[in-house]
This record gives C-alpha cells, structure tokens and sequence, in this order.
C-alpha cells in the first residue's frame, strides 16, 4: 500500500495525465453475471448530505420518507447504512470539498489542489468501458459551486476524476449530449450515418496521430506532457468510433430534448438522456452529480424554499425535515430512471439485473459536515451478484469496502482501493 | 547682472527641495518610477520601463515557464474557425462547457484535452469541414482533383498552423487527400476528411514553441505572434503579425510594445476584455445564481453584459483601472435601467449613461457583484466580503476552523444580521477573519438579494457604516469604496488577475514582484488600462 501510493505520487510528479498503469491492482478478471449482458456501473451524487437509515436491519425494513418513491423497486434495493468515507476526515474545515472529491476515490483532497488520485468509476470505466463507443459519460447538474475553505472548486463539481491534477469532463447540457451522441435522424439512420463517419474518423486519427509524434521531435523547451494527453486522447477517441454495439429496444425511438431548462427540469432531461445512453450501448459507466455540494438551489416546488445548502446547516428536527423532501424529490427522478431501466428487457431478465447504480451523498449530517454514516441507496442486481430486498448495516465501515464490492460484481475485482479493509458483503 | 546672481539661488533650493523628496522614499527603484509615471502614459518608453522592473525583480527569459504546447481555449477555437474559415454561429456551442470554477479558461493545468473534449473537436471539425467546401470558396477545381486539393489543403494548414509548414508536414499535407482517395472515398469527401484532419491536428488545436529548424528560422517569433494574438484577440495572428514573424522583425520590446498598442486600439481587444471580465468578475454564472431566478432572464442576461461593456469601456478609452471601482458611468439597456431606478433610454440596447447618484457606480454597485454574493432570500453580507477580499484586494480570508462552519446559521434567525454577524467575533477563532469580511459586506446592505436598492431591511432601518481593521471608518457603500480605491492593493490585485489569465497560471514571487511593481502605475491618473496591459505584457515576457 505504502508503495503504491508513492508511486501514485511520483507519477503525478511528473504531470502526467496517463492513466496509471493498473496491473498491479488486478487479480485475473472474472465474470460474476450469469448471461452474455454487459454490466452497468452507475454512481450518483447529491451534495450537502442527507439521511435516510431505515430503523430495521435485513429483509424486512420500512423504507424511511426520502426513499418511499423506490417502493416499486424494493426487490432490487439494497440500502447501506454506516458506512464512513474516512480520508475525508480533516481537522479543518472544507468538508464539502472533501466529502465530494473523496467519495469515489478514496483519497484526501489536496488543498488547495486539485490534486487527487483516479476514482472508481474510471478505474471500472478502464476495464468494461472499452466494450461501448463513451468509455464512460460525466454528468452534472450545475454549472459551479463555490471554492470551499481554500480548496479549489473543482473539488465540489466532481466526483468523477482522471487522477492528478484534471477531474473528468462534466456535461451540464444535455442537449449538447444528445446531439453528439445521436445528431439527427432515426436511430437506424444515425447508425449508417456513424459508420460512415467512423470510417472517415478513423483515418483522420491516423494521420493527427503521425502529425503529434513529428511534433514532438520538433518542439522546444518545457512542458512536453500535453502531447501524451494529446495522444491519450486520440487513442480513447479511437476505440470509441470502433464500437457501435447492438441497441435494445429502447433505443428504436429518441426524442431530443429541446432546450437546457431550468435546474429542476434539466435534472429530469439528464436522466433522460442518461437512459438513451445506457439503453443504446453508448456507454456502461456513468456519473451524474445530480447537486453540487454547497448548492444553493431552492426546492419551492417541493415546499422548500431557500438556499439548500443553508438549510443543511439546520440542525433542527425541521431543518432535517426539509434535507429529507429535498432528497426525496432527487430519488423520485433516480427512481424514474430505474423503472425504465426494469421495464426495458434484455436477455433473460432486464437492464436492473445487469446494473448497480450507487445513489449516495458524502456527508451524512449536513449540519454537522460528517462523513459517518453516509447515505447510499444500490439499486440493481449487479449481474447476479447482489440479492437486493434488504438494508444492510456496515457502521464504521469503509466507504471503499463498497466500492470494491461494486467493482468485483462489474467484474473487475481490485485487492485495495483508498482505505479499503475488505470487500464488502452484500447479504 | 542682477538677475544672473539670483538664479543659481533658486536652482539650489530647487535641488535641495527635490533631494529631499528623494530621501522620503523608501527605494532608488520608486524614484526612478515616479519620474517616469510623471511623464504621463504615452512617453513610449514602455520597454525601458519593463527593463527596469525586470532588473528590479530578477526576471529573466529562464525565470518563466511557458509550456511547449498550450490548447486553445473553446473561445479561442471558435474565434479562429471564424477567421480560417468564415464559420458562421458559435463553432464550439457543443463543446464540454464546463467551466472551472477555480480560476479562468486559460488556466494551463485545468483546461486538458479529455476524450469527451476530442471528440468534440473531430465533430466539430467533420462538420465545418463540410461547410466549408460546402461554401465553394476553396478549391477551384469542381471534380475535387486531388492536384487540386492537395495544395488547398497544405495551404489551409499553413494558415491553421499559424507558421510557415515544415518540410515534413508540407508533404504529408500534400499526401492526404489522395491517402483517403486510395481508402475509398470519393474526391470530395477525401477533401473534407483532409480538411477535418488539419482542424484535428495538434499543430493547430494547441500553440507550439518549436526550436528554429530550416524553414521556420524564427520559431520563437511566430510564438509570439501567436501568443499576442490569442492573448487579446482570442484569434489567430493577422497578417502584420505573421509579416514580421517571417522577415525577423518582431523581436524588440520596441517592436512589440507598438504591435501591443495596435492590437489593444482594434475592436477585436473587445473579445480579451469580455473573457477576461466575465471570468474575473463571476459574470458568466449569473443565471445559475440562486438569486437570479427572482429575476426576469432578460434582466439577468443584461446584468451580465454590462460587465463586459464597463470593462470594455475602460480598455477603449484607455481608462485609470482605479475608476473601475467609482466610474461615473453606468451601461445599461431597456430592461436594466427601471432595475437601476434609471430612466428607461430611447433605445433599447446597452448605453452608457452618466450617473450622479451615489448609490451606483462601478463593479460594487452593480446586479452581478450584488446577485452572485446574495442567498435566494437574502443578501450575504459574508460572501460580499469574502468576494471582495478574493477579487477586489487579492487577499483570500483563511478558512473557518472546521468545527466553526456554519456556526451562525445555528444561531437564532430572529436576530437582525448585524447582530447576528456580530457573533462571529465573540468566538475567537472566527474573529480575526470576519472583523474584516463582515463590515466590508454589510456596507452593502442597501442592497438586497437581487441587488436593487432598499431603504430598510425587514428589520427596520439600515445601518451600513463600519470601521476596518486598520482604524478608518465608513457610514456608506459609496465612502467604503473610496478606501477600497485609495489601496495599493486594488490596482495590484486587478493586475495580478489579468496576469493570471494571460499566462495561464498563478504568478510565481519575482513576477508577482513585477506585477506590482507595473501595477503601481496606476497612482498616476493618466495611466489607463491599456498601458497597464502593454506593461505587463512587456514586462512578464522577457524576450530571450
């Protein structure tokens, strides 16, 4: 462990924003799932923090008020509570910024930064999103939060990150999404039409590929890494344009969303277009900041008025009352995604038994900017792997210890990831 | 005779009364800047004076770090498919646009090519490459001849590369169109495959330092063409630019000041004072602002335009960056100046107006400052002056112990907020940083959350007086930011942002020196915005 992370550090030493070489993290690969379906691997983030632990432990458990809209999906629910995301822990403040930027990698954030290592979904997205033409998609809901305690602000927008210095590429628009992944026509249309650009693509990529190394013999002093971020880049672009995948039945007929709406109502497109992507093969990995941490949104349109994030400072039995409309009405859009996934077959069973999607926040009790007893909420069978129908309670337990779990069930068991202890079991 | 015994009289006491002078000042260094600020601002000595501070600070062509490749900004790319191929609309409106809220677009370590951000480009430029054959305006040839192509392509990658094409490149351009020809596509589509791999390239996504090689005998120079082109066009070099690059001439700090001058009085600087302000300022944010949404979009969206064209003003006419805090001139447009309490103009468009009310004038009394620091209920005094700490004076607070976060809002609500801010300095551990941060922000408070002007909170009456750290004391906004304005720290600070955006990074201490040092000009009324950024120009890019 200890090597590892020097290593960590040295690589980033050198600025360079190549993926680590992740030989070393593997065991053979395996598959868990019992059919030929890809697995998806979906994690979903909502800032400020929340509570939602049922009273009762195992099969049979009163879904608490934030939760109630999963009622239709209980057979595919698992709730974990107590679970603790420890490298977050500071004695000073920036909570938020490490609460966010620590959730998917384990790691503490460097401050000012940004500076922190690669997070799971891209560590996942590395081996199982080279089967889809988007490795994986990096969603969020709002343009920008506020720099946090002299933390850069990056550290509250993402959860997603390449490691070092760069968090993944948001996409905030989900118009911009649709049009790039699926530009006009029907979905057979598109089809042809890729395919005919593919073929173009691909030999552009041949030649920008020559043009970058006979750059390099020819550039002068200084940095010099951005040309291996360069070519990084067009190597991943180019495994992209290979796949086109086969589309389930979802897929035959898209609408377009058709402008960026409001905050509330561009949540629900890019759910939408979130959907599109997962049920037309574009992708098997996804992110989606649903809420920035310190979002000021307001949740009139649930009765609560105000700055969310000021509200999450109310330590009051109301001041949690309101946290918890407000995550009700975010799991109400999660749970819509999830229906459609169920309703929408592929090979013996639906696209929920080949998925896990992570709902969860970084901070537990936003009045008290904690990183105990986080919330997560798994929804999904994972290929087999997870039993659902229960809540299960790991108190003290790594968040890390969930994230091996959800990789080994995508098939890519790692043996240690931030401060793992274990994987976690999911009975 | 008479007279002739008088004369060295008055030339010694002159003498004395100016060694005198000379003695009060802390530094030779200062003296020798004052006499040149007396000169006035257009003594055309600008790279005497970079030489100076230069000298003064340590800085030298090895103290600076520019990076071998630097990726176009979106803004960049799209002001430069403009230009090289007259495209029409916003080229990068599909771009990942994301912006990074630590900092500014140019930002050399937070703006990276991402997968997600490729193949935006190569779609982007599939798409216009279309286009523009599409246009007709290209190759002559109607059949798409690849004779013909082959030298349309080389010479649209020379303009796109911004240099004279190196042997090599020349004769892998020349071979392109007939490469895709030979995988089988058609003549025309070989052409826009060819044209789309040249806006994919890297000699033209990123600008390059390349070292001087047979046909490109001066590389540095077209660097720097580049470099002041993008730096306050947001566009590619124009052909003066490219001219002298070529014949050698674009290499004294002569040379470059007057080229600076040229660009800076073109209308294209426009494009470096609307990124920059925008980004400086948290313009372009304003409608996610959790106050903004009481607002009509119209309003909002002119709020954010004003800022553009008050910054604007000040590098057209070349205006004291001081007044960028007291300016007694407003811009606003049909829907804005009912907002203001103005007077609805003739026309609707944004329009500078003079003002006379104390209760506007500059970026403090303005909807974006007072909309972007407010909560969705109320104003913020604490983010008002915070922001003001953070971007007015270049002085970050420290962070709140972690177990004082949010302590206050824990409190009793029914307080008056002066009160209830007066209990962050009961808790020693928040004192130090909120005696500053909270009388700055509560001079504001005639302000409210959608930054129009109140004579009373819900509360009652307002009290916007304060005293600061250092003893002086205010009883409005309008006497606040006259101490702002009286502070060396403001103008050194607006410096030190704009230093910050153009190189792309943090300062490091010597040019911070320097930053200062230049900055300092600014005592001298005379001395506008744009000869502060040929100053900094000249002075944080010491020529080799």
């Amino acid at each position: 462990m200890a090597f590892r992370s020097e290593r960590r550090r040295f690589l980033r030493g050198m600025g360079t924003t190549l993926a680590l070489p992740l030989l070393d993290y593997f065991l053979p690969r395996g598959r868990v799932y019992a059919d030929d379906s890809p697995l998806r691997v979906i994690y979903l983030y909502l800032g400020n923090g929340a509570q939602w632990q049922p009273s009762s432990v195992g099969a049979n458990f009163t879904l608490p008020s934030a939760l109630t809209d999963l009622a239709p999906l209980v057979d595919y629910l698992t709730v974990v509570s107590g679970l603790s995301n420890r490298p977050a822990m500071a004695r000073q403040s920036g909570d938020h910024a490490r609460g966010c930027a620590g959730f998917l990698t384990g790691e503490t954030a460097a401050n000012p930064g940004p500076m922190i290592g690669r997070s799971i979904d891209l560590l996942i997205a590395d081996q199982i999103g080279q089967k889809t033409r988007y490795s994986n998609l990096c969603l969020g809901g709002e343009p920008k939060g506020e720099s946090e305690s002299g933390y850069v602000a990056d550290y509250q927008n993402h959860i997603s990150w390449l490691g070092g210095s760069s968090p993944n590429t948001r996409e905030l628009d989900p118009v911009a999404i649709f049009n790039r992944m699926f530009s006009g026509g029907s979905a057979e249309q598109q089809r042809s039409q890729q395919g005919q650009r593919q073929e173009g693509g691909k030999s552009v990529l041949d030649f920008v590929r020559a043009e970058a190394s006979s750059l390099g013999a020819v550039l002068g002093q200084g940095d010099k890494s951005r040309l291996q971020e360069y070519l990084q880049s067009v190597r991943d672009l180019e495994v992209r344009l290979g796949k086109t995948g086969a589309a389930s039945a979802g897929c035959q007929s898209l609408t377009p969303p058709i402008s960026a709406a409001p905050y509330h109502e561009k949540i629900g497109l890019l759910y939408d277009v979130l959907y599109h992507a997962l049920v037309c093969n574009m992708t098997n990995v996804a992110t989606f900041i649903v809420a920035s941490e310190t979002s000021e949104q307001s949740y009139d349109l649930v009765g609560v008025p105000g700055s969310h994030h000021s509200i999450s400072h109310d330590a009051s039995e109301q001041g949690h009352g309101k946290i918890a409309r407000i995550a009700k009405w975010h799991i109400a859009r999660f749970s819509e995604l999830c229906l459609r996934l169920k309703a929408t077959s592929e090979g013996s069973g639906n696209l929920l038994d080949h998925s896990i999607l992570v709902f969860g926040a970084g901070i537990g009790d936003g009045s008290k900017h904690d990183h105990v007893n986080l919330p997560i909420a798994v929804i999904g069978k994972g290929g087999g792997a997870i039993p659902g129908a229960r809540h299960l309670r790991y108190d003290g337990t790594p968040l890390c210890n969930l994230h091996l779990a959800v990789a080994s069930a995508a098939g890519v068991p790692l043996r240690k990831f931030g401060d793992s202890t274990g994987v976690l079991s999911w009975t | 005779m008479g007279g002739l015994s008088i004369k060295p009289d008055r030339t010694i006491l002159l003498l004395l009364l100016l060694l005198s002078i000379i003695a009060c000042l802390p530094q030779r260094r200062e003296v020798n800047r004052n006499i040149r600020d007396s000169r006035g601002a257009n003594d055309g000595d600008n790279s005497a004076a970079a030489a100076e501070v230069q000298a003064a600070c340590g800085l030298t062509a090895s103290t600076t770090q520019e990076p071998a490749l630097r990726l176009l900004t979106n803004r960049q790319y799209a002001q430069s498919m403009r230009k090289l191929l007259k495209a029409e609309g916003d080229p990068a409106q599909a771009f990942p646009s994301d912006q990074r809220a630590s900092g500014f677009d140019t930002d050399l370590a937070a703006h990276a090519l991402t997968p997600t951000l490729a193949q935006a480009y190569l779609i982007s430029g599939q798409k216009l490459a279309v286009e523009y054959v599409a246009s007709g305006a290209t190759c002559g040839d109607k059949n798409y001849a690849v004779a013909c192509t082959s030298a349309a392509v080389a010479s649209l990658a020379e303009r796109a590369y911004r240099r004279p094409l190196l042997d090599g490149e020349r004769q892998r351009l020349m071979a392109l169109p007939g490469v895709f020809v030979g995988g089988g596509l058609a003549a025309k589509d070989a052409y826009i495959a060819s044209i789309a791999a040249v806006l994919m390239a890297p000699q033209f996504l990123y600008r390059a330092r390349l070292r001087d090689q047979p046909g490109l005998e001066y590389a540095a120079q077209y660097a720097r063409a580049s470099w002041l082109s993008y730096t306050f066009w947001n566009s590619m070099p124009d052909s003066e630019l490219l001219d002298m690059a070529r014949l050698g001439t674009l290499s004294s700090n002569h040379v470059i000041a007057a080229q600076l001058k040229r660009m800076l009085a073109d209308d294209r600087a426009q494009d470096f004072a609307e990124a920059f302000a925008v980004q400086w300022l948290g313009a372009q944010n304003l409608a996610s602002m959790p106050a903004a949404a009481a607002l009509p979009p119209a309003v909002v969206a002119d709020l954010s335009a004003e800022v553009v064209a008050f910054f604007g003003e000040f590098l057209r006419s070349n205006l004291n960056i001081k007044n960028l805090l007291d300016a007694r001139f407003i811009y606003v447009s049909g829907v804005t100046a009912p907002y203001y309490g103005l007077a609805k103009p003739a026309t609707p468009q944004l329009q500078r107006v003079e003002i006379s009310s104390e209760q506007r004038g500059g970026i403090l009394t303005q909807g974006s400052y007072l909309v972007q620091t407010s909560n969705v209920d109320q104003p913020s005094p604490v983010k008002r002056g915070k922001w003001i700490l953070d971007n007015i004076l270049c002085q970050p607070p420290a962070p709140p112990p972690a177990d004082q976060v949010g302590a206050l809002q824990k409190g009793d609500t029914n307080l008056p907020i002066r009160l209830r801010l007066a209990k962050h300095r009961e808790a020693p551990a928040c004192a130090g940083c909120h005696a500053l941060m909270d009388p700055l922000g509560l001079a504001f408070e005639h302000y409210d959350q959608a930054g129009k002007w109140r004579d009373q909170d819900l509360a009652g009456s307002i009290d916007a007086s304060g005293t600061l750290p250092d003893g002086s004391s205010f009883n409005s906004a309008a006497q606040l930011i006259q101490l702002l304005k009286a502070d060396p720290a403001f103008p050194r600070c607006v410096a030190q942002r704009i230093a910050t955006f153009t190189l792309g990074r943090e300062p490091n201490d010597k040019e911070l020196c320097a930053i200062n040092l230049v900055a300092d000009r600014s005592k001298n009324e005379a001395y506008g915005l744009k000869d502060l950024l040929v100053d900094l120009s000249l002075t944080l890019q010491p020529n080799e």
